[in-house]
């Protein structure tokens, strides 16, 4: 089994969905968080957020990844350019969670410089949409001298990739890919951080473990520097964050997953997943999302959108024909119009093949158009599961 | 063009039928003639890829299977902390680089009770590396790159009974070379034992590193495992060889190694500091370059020898032809033409000979590089070279050195053949004075006079500590040249010695009367073999001078009874070490009075690899009774107080090497800083020739923070069996090996004999390459007076007494040549002794003259060629007179 097979990208929903599967001995008293055979802590309804605690690591639970993908314009808007930055944490050793300690905790016999408890993966991209150049890059460690994450607050590195946030819970992104790309960017949240789910946990099935806590930034204002190349800019633009903690395994029936965050120019966002199963039919616990310009979500079942694939890029590298252009179809949370999204790449190729990871997916920068061909806003869109192999990686 | 064109096609006609022709009908000289060039180069080529393959072992780790690292961080007191990764990273801010730790060790196979040494224990190379960062090296590469080797913990290709193991406590997961796994049938998941430091440790296979196509094989003695398992295993937790750094390649590729070649450069400290690895590889190579440089040279001696051979053949060919060649003369063609013709075929003969020699040379390397590789252990570094790889370089060096060779060996007997006038088609069998230049006595002793002005003039500075004999290889050039041009005086007394001896045998009269007017092809022939003779005693000499010498340096410095080093501690970098616990327990036997602990760290000092080392200087201490150039004036006890500067004694090699003296102040680097030691004796050493500083072990443990030793030597008390003790420890502790007084010795000794292998080896070719040319020699001498031979023949001598005659001949060339070989050899051995090997390794030599060794040879050399005069003697005898071969 890969080591991040349980969390190969962002929503890594089939982590979720798999806890039906696994959960098979929760231990401990009513008053104690409930574990699994590992001893890995479960996500469950009655958590306490509190901050900025809960933006560090949380290495009393499994899996756990803070993703960031975002649009970005030169100063003279001649340049657009799309990014994705993700850490990843996979437990190996469940620690006693002294949420105390300012750093990762350790277990017995441990060493600080090559630890054995926790394995971090991080992926970067970078779009030049003007050259339609991609590239990326993925990168594992082992928690010590060159990965880890504090526990306190949002501090986390990769190597030379790190991503800290401040008091004001402002962050910084260092991030580079191979020998191409090395950007710097300043974000600030423009909204307030939003959880999805409810009461704490935002629920992946009907076993009350399969469940993750699940922190977004939907908007954050992104400044920095990009150095493509031979060039460097001065660049700003629009990132969306991910949070997430789990403890959970995948189920066999799961044989891909969509997903896309979604920025309009309105103000308002819509996060989207669906779940693709085996036997052909959407997952009952794909969710729509929308959050209105002041922070408030609303969250629909399957039954009441739709996410209609209407082009395909079969890829060059792995032959998975991916459905990189679609309409999503639902109705306005609150006034009941129709509305009808068409999510437009920027270019065809935005895959990443997984060398590390052992996941292939799409992970693609997109326009989003209405009805009348305006571009109203931006996106990003996850596709995994296209090559067929998503099974058998993940068993 | 059209005047070129004709002449063209006038020497592709010559060659048809000139050159061609006489190839065909006469094969057998073709091809001695090619295959002595191919012999020659073959040498040369061979010690050159042997040499670069066991140079080329020092290398890194990334390197051996991914490819060059960028940068590297080592600590220049040998011990890496790894705080250094933090503070490395740290200083390179934001750069994408990635930083790739090593920690290497030591182990070796588990041998039996019995085993008599260490030395020779199968030894592996184990190279710990942070396993699950590995793989990232595949987004360092171009995107065209394939990973050699599936690191990965728990890869979709692994069984989950495959995965090897990031938690302590756990099996030691290794990753092995296909050819271990081959030769001991070893698949993943089997087990195997090793010992490592002196305890045995279980090992699991956890994948297989497969052999790349393009590189030298991996030995099979590499082992790669999960770098904090390594450390735990050898107890060296927090500790590290070196960091080595990568950059992804790409168009940033060279901003980014500026910037973090600035950056590191800014932040370097007394911890660590950042090197070019091309700059770690030159200091190996600087290191080694005088070995490398005196292998060279001796495999020259090949090629040289080779080349009097060539110009031997080629000038027997010219005297064959020369009717045909006044044939020529006469018919018109002229003097450039046939000069061209001639250079044309020795220069093709190069060319196949060179081919073929490459092709020699390149089996011959991997022969030649296990001992050269033995001898770099030994003396230089640790490295794992069992197998020269081509390399086109030195290929094309060696194919020029070849072409050269013969177009040089070709011009005196070409330009004979141009000048040879019509005139000479009726003067058969008239001699050529061939080589005028040997007869130039003056020319000779200028040389040897030459000689002597070069052997005052001090050596060449290669680097930091590093010092070649630059004019001592001049003098010993001068003196080969000029002794080769001298030996003609000895024709002459040889001769009259020949008439007095056997007067009343006309045999051998008309043999002291060739002798007596020898021809330039006489002094060509002995030349050649005087050359090789000189050289061959001259090594003899040397490693004679050597051995005396470790010898008695053994007797006095070697007084312990027992001598206990972990299994595989040959080679002077191996990094197994004896546990606090182990030697405790030694030193705690009751039949022991006294223990004498050592240890020692490569270190960086003023820009150069040398040693500090930890000795006990306590009352039965072997220091006692060392070999000291300069006797240190404080009592021994006084060693082992820590003090400001702190008293130590530096051996000879270190003492020539950064021309430091007693009394002086050094600053060397140590794990707790710089360290200020005072040089308060000078000891003779021959272990190693980087160098050493000595100072008292336990100051040294508190230094280093490491109470692990490299060897224990014990003191019985009165009447104790040491045999006993001998045995009962090593059945108590597996890992070790203990010797006796006289089984260390032996070894020392036999360690000694296999570091001179390769000299020994050279010295043979040499010589016997020699032996041909003196029996080519005579057949182009026997050639040239085939009119006599029918004289002698018609006056009614048979043909085994004609052979009689040209043997005598024979022998009275190898005669002269070993007399002056002999004289040469002492003169070299001397130049050997005292300035070559002392300005290359700082050793000082008794010089000894090996009498038994030098008799050896000479009858040798005198009987194989009287042997071999004979069968030419006897085989010329057949020929006719106007027969050309």
């Amino acid at each position: 089994m890969n080591p991040f097979c349980s969390c190969p990208t962002r929503h890594a929903l089939p982590i979720l969905v798999g806890i039906i599967l696994v959960a098979t001995s929760i231990s401990g008293r009513p008053d104690e968080p409930a574990r699994d055979q590992e001893g890995f802590r479960y996500a469950q309804e009655g958590y306490r957020f509190e901050f900025p605690r809960d933006h560090g690591s949380h290495p009393e639970f499994k899996i756990e990844w803070w993703y960031l993908t975002g649009h970005l314009w030169s100063a003279d808007r001649s340049r657009r350019f799309g990014f994705q930055a993700t850490f990843f944490r996979r437990g190996i050793l469940p620690s006693s969670a002294n949420r105390e300690s300012s750093t990762t905790s350790l277990s017995k016999n441990e060493s600080a410089d090559f630890g054995s408890s926790q394995i971090y993966l991080a992926h970067m991209t970078v779009l030049d949409v003007k050259t339609r150049n991609f590239v990326y890059e993925e990168r594992i460690n082992r928690n010590g001298w060159d990965a880890g994450a504090r526990s306190d607050r949002l501090d986390i590195f990769n190597g030379n990739w790190s991503l800290k946030m401040d008091q004001n819970e402002s962050m910084r992104l260092v991030g580079s890919v191979r020998a191409d790309a090395l950007f710097d960017l300043k974000l600030e949240k423009m909204k307030e951080k939003v959880r999805f789910g409810n009461e704490g946990i935002s629920r992946k099935g009907a076993d009350p473990t399969a469940a993750s806590h699940y922190i977004t930034f939907t908007r954050l204002k992104t400044t920095g520097t990009l150095q493509l190349r031979g060039d460097r800019f001065d660049v700003h633009g629009q990132t969306w964050m991910d949070h997430e903690i789990s403890s959970s395994q995948l189920t066999a029936s799961q044989v891909g997953w969509d997903w896309a965050s979604i920025q309009l120019d309105s103000g308002d966002e819509v996060m989207v997943y669906v779940m693709r199963r085996q036997d052909g039919r959407t997952d009952p616990y794909s969710t729509l999302a929308w959050i209105d310009p002041e922070g408030q979500v609303t969250q629909v079942g399957p039954e009441q959108f739709r996410w209609e694939k209407v082009g395909y890029w079969k890829s060059p590298h792995s032959n998975a024909n991916y459905p990189i252009k679609s309409v999503l179809k639902f109705k306005h949370p609150m006034t009941g119009a129709p509305i009808m999204l068409r999510l437009r790449p920027l270019t065809s190729d935005q895959e990443i093949q997984g060398e590390l990871g052992g996941i292939r997916y799409w992970e693609g920068a997109c326009d989003v158009v209405d009805t009348s061909a305006q571009t109203i806003g931006t996106a990003y869109v996850e596709l995994a599961g296209y090559d067929g192999k998503l099974q058998e990686t993940l068993r | 063009m059209p005047r070129l064109k004709n002449q063209l096609q006038e020497l592709a006609g010559l060659w048809r039928q000139f050159t061609w022709r006489h190839w065909l009908q006469a094969p057998g000289s073709t091809i001695v003639l090619t295959g002595i060039l191919a012999l020659g180069v073959g040498v040369f080529f061979s010690i050159r890829l042997a040499n670069r393959a066991a140079v080329s072992g020092f290398s890194l780790f990334t390197e051996t299977l991914n490819g060059t690292s960028d940068l590297v961080v080592t600590s220049p007191s040998g011990r890496l902390p790894t705080e250094a990764l933090r503070e490395v990273r740290q200083a390179l801010g934001n750069l994408p680089v990635s930083l790739f730790p090593v920690l290497e060790s030591t182990a070796t196979a588990p041998s039996d009770l019995d085993r008599a040494d260490g030395f020779n224990a199968e030894q592996y190379h184990v190279v710990g590396v942070d396993l699950l960062a590995l793989p990232n090296l595949i987004f360092l590469n171009p995107p065209s790159y394939r990973p050699p080797v599936d690191f990965s913990k728990e890869s979709p290709s692994r069984e989950p009974n495959e995965q090897w193991s990031l938690e302590t406590g756990t099996a030691y997961d290794v990753f092995i070379t296909k050819k271990k796994a081959d030769a001991d049938q070893l698949k993943i998941g089997h087990p195997f034992d090793l010992i490592i430091n002196d305890q045995r440790a279980s090992f699991t296979v956890a994948g297989i590193i497969p052999e790349n196509d393009f590189s030298a094989q991996k030995p099979a003695e590499l082992l790669v495992m999960d770098l904090p398992r390594l450390q735990e295993l050898t107890q060296k937790q927090g500790h590290l060889d070196r960091v080595e750094l990568r950059i992804p390649s790409g168009p940033l590729y060279d901003t980014w190694l500026k910037e973090a070649s600035s950056r590191l450069a800014q932040n370097t400290n007394s911890v660590w500091h950042v090197e070019n690895p091309e700059r770690q590889r030159q200091t190996g190579a600087v290191m080694t370059r005088a070995f490398r440089l005196n292998l060279t040279i001796l495999s020259g001696l090949a090629l040289i020898v080779g080349l009097y051979l060539i110009l031997q053949a080629l000038e027997a060919a010219v005297i064959k032809r020369r009717g045909e060649i006044g044939t020529l003369r006469s018919l018109g063609v002229g003097q450039d033409t046939l000069l061209r013709a001639w250079m044309l075929e020795s220069i093709v003969l190069g060319v196949v000979g060179t081919t073929i020699g490459l092709a020699v040379g390149y089996v011959g390397a991997q022969f030649a590089v296990g001992a050269i590789a033995k001898t770099v252990n030994s003396l230089y570094f640790s490295n794992t070279t069992s197998a020269a790889s081509w390399h086109w370089g030195e290929a094309s060096f060696a194919f020029c050195v070849g072409i050269a060779a013969s177009a040089l060996a070709g011009w005196l007997p070409a330009r004979d053949a141009a000048a040879t006038p019509p005139a000479q088609v009726l003067a058969r069998g008239n001699r050529s004075e061939g080589l005028r230049f040997l007869d130039r006595p003056w020319l000779g002793f200028a040389l040897v006079i030459s000689g002597f002005i070069a052997y005052l003039l001090p050596p060449l500075s290669l680097g930091p500590g590093v010092q070649f004999p630059l004019a001592g290889y001049l003098t010993a050039l001068a003196w080969v040249i000029g002794g080769s041009i001298l030996c003609g005086i000895g024709y002459r007394p040889c001769s009259r010695l020949f008439s007095k001896l056997f007067a009343s045998s006309a045999q051998m009269t008309y043999a002291a009367s060739q002798l007596r007017r020898p021809s330039g092809r006489h002094r060509l022939t002995a030349a050649g073999l005087l050359v090789a003779v000189g050289m061959a005693a001259g090594m003899g000499l040397l490693i004679q001078s050597f051995e005396k010498t470790m010898v008695t340096w053994i007797q006095q410095a070697l007084k312990a009874d027992l001598y206990v080093a972990v299994q595989g501690v040959g080679n002077i970098s191996s990094n197994n070490r004896i546990q606090e616990s182990t030697w405790k327990q030694l030193a705690a036997t009751a039949e022991i009075e006294e223990v004498e602990l050592g240890q020692m760290y490569p270190i960086q000092f003023r820009g150069a690899s040398t040693y500090l080392v930890g000795a006990s200087f306590g009352n039965k201490s072997g220091w006692r009774h060392m070999v000291w150039v300069t006797a240190p004036q404080i009592e021994f006890s006084d060693m082992n107080h820590e003090s400001n500067p702190v008293p130590a004694v530096i051996n000879e090699s270190f003492h020539q090497r950064f021309s430091v003296q007693v009394g002086e102040t050094l600053q060397v680097p140590t794990p707790e800083g710089q360290k200020q030691l005072k040089v308060v004796g000078i000891f003779a050493d021959y272990g190693n020739e980087r160098g050493s500083i000595v100072v008292s072990r336990p100051l040294l443990a508190a230094w280093y923070d490491d109470t692990t030793v490299l060897n224990v030597a014990a003191h019985l008390k009165p009447g104790v069996d040491a045999e006993i003790i001998r045995r009962r420890w090593m059945q108590t502790f597996p890992g070790l090996v203990v010797r006796t007084n006289r089984h260390l010795r032996e070894e020392v000794m036999i360690v000694f004999h296999e570091t001179f292998s390769v000299t020994h080896a050279l010295k043979w070719i040499g010589v016997s390459v020699a032996l041909i040319g003196l029996g080519l020699g005579l057949w182009s001498i026997l050639l040239e007076r085939r009119n006599e031979l029918r004289v002698l023949k018609e006056l009614g001598m048979s043909r085994h007494q004609i052979a009689q005659t040209v043997a005598m001949e024979g022998m009275g060339l190898a005669a002269v040549a070993i007399v002056g070989g002999l004289l040469l050899s002492v003169a070299l051995g001397h130049l050997l002794v005292y300035v070559i090997n002392y300005q290359s390794f700082g050793w000082t030599l008794a010089f000894r003259i090996p009498w038994s060794d030098m008799l050896q040879l000479s009858i040798g050399v005198l009987s194989i060629g009287g042997i071999v005069s004979y069968i030419v003697g006897h085989r010329s005898a057949k020929l006719p007179s106007d027969q050309e071969e």
